[in-house]
């Protein structure tokens, strides 16, 4: 079977991982996670543009959004931290709204067994006796699904 | 041997440029100075450059490569010079001009990698930029194995490595 082009492999390591930045902006992370079986280089390469994929959306002006069924229970702009060898997203809720109290009530009332892709952890929530964690779809970064399980 | 000469160089000053494989491009100089790399060459900053002769060899570009370089530098030339200190702005998404994009869909692949290779060595950032999102939109919306297939890429993990890392994901 001759080659009909030259492999993408010509291109410098640092090349290819600039042009796996590109696809990342425009690709859902799940999906994009599938790329790792591409080849043994592009499983290195993959994990490491996501990784600062992840970090430059969170530092962008990320929204939590509490949602249920399309409806927007909350919302707030949170410039959360991160901790490499934990692998944990923190989003500290230190000046929360009076109505808050009742947006984590919902929560309560929205769990179930999804699955969980991401996980992220709040911190310092006054109005919540317990911290809870959140899971969520990877590719958008919302927030869309929470479960009950408290760290 | 001559590959090319700049529209405007014969008002301008011009210097040349010798690619690989001996071929000769006569550019104004307006393009050299808007680049890093050539402009070094233009002021003497590097041994490819001849002091008196105005001219610099580029062992790593074949003439084939250089003529395209040279053609789409030639369209930008009055074009302003985008600030590259701001990296993310870059990568917010990979919309690509109608002009370079049709510039770059009339290559083939081969042609495109080295195009990339090319503006990554001349330190032509703009031209990398739309290479690389010329390739990046290639891919998107590819599985693993249309992927393999469209840029000859070798499988080389085994059916258990390979099974392992779909569990994973």
């Amino acid at each position: 079977h001759a080659q009909k082009f030259k492999m993408i492999q010509i291109l410098p390591n640092e090349l290819q991982i600039e042009i796996l930045t590109y696809v990342v902006t425009e690709t859902n992370f799940q999906k994009f996670c599938t790329l790792r079986t591409v080849c043994k280089k592009w499983n290195i390469f993959i994990p490491l543009v996501m990784h600062k994929a992840v970090i430059s959306r969170l530092n962008a002006d990320l929204k939590l959004e509490l949602t249920y069924w399309n409806d927007i229970k909350w919302n707030k702009k949170l410039s959360p931290t991160y901790d490499d060898y934990t692998k944990a997203f923190t989003f500290i809720l230190d000046d929360i709204d009076d109505d808050t109290s009742d947006s984590y009530d919902d929560i309560s009332k929205i769990l179930s067994d999804h699955n969980i892709s991401f996980m992220a952890s709040i911190e310092k929530c006054e109005d919540v006796p317990n911290p809870v964690k959140l899971g969520t779809e990877l590719g958008d970064l919302t927030w869309l699904e929470f479960l009950n399980d408290d760290i | 041997m001559d590959g090319y000469t700049s529209n405007n160089a014969s008002e301008n000053e011009t210097i040349t440029l010798k690619s690989s494989d001996g071929i000769e491009f006569h550019i104004d100089t307006r393009i050299a100075n808007r680049y890093t790399l050539l402009n070094n060459w233009n002021s003497g900053g590097t041994y490819w450059f001849t002091a008196f002769k105005k001219s610099a060899c580029l062992p790593n570009v074949t003439g084939k490569v250089l003529e395209k370089v040279l053609e789409w530098c030639e369209h930008h030339i009055n074009d302003p010079l985008p600030n590259y200190d701001d990296d993310d702005s870059r990568r917010r998404n990979t919309v690509i001009d109608d002009w370079d994009q049709n510039f770059l869909n009339r290559v083939d692949q081969d042609m495109l990698f080295d195009i990339i290779l090319a503006a990554n060595y001349l330190d032509i950032k703009l031209l990398l930029d739309i290479g690389c999102k010329t390739v990046a939109n290639m891919i998107k919306g590819k599985s693993p194995e249309e992927l393999r297939s469209s840029f000859n890429i070798v499988n080389d993990f085994t059916p258990e490595e390979e099974e392992a890392i779909r569990r994973e994901n």
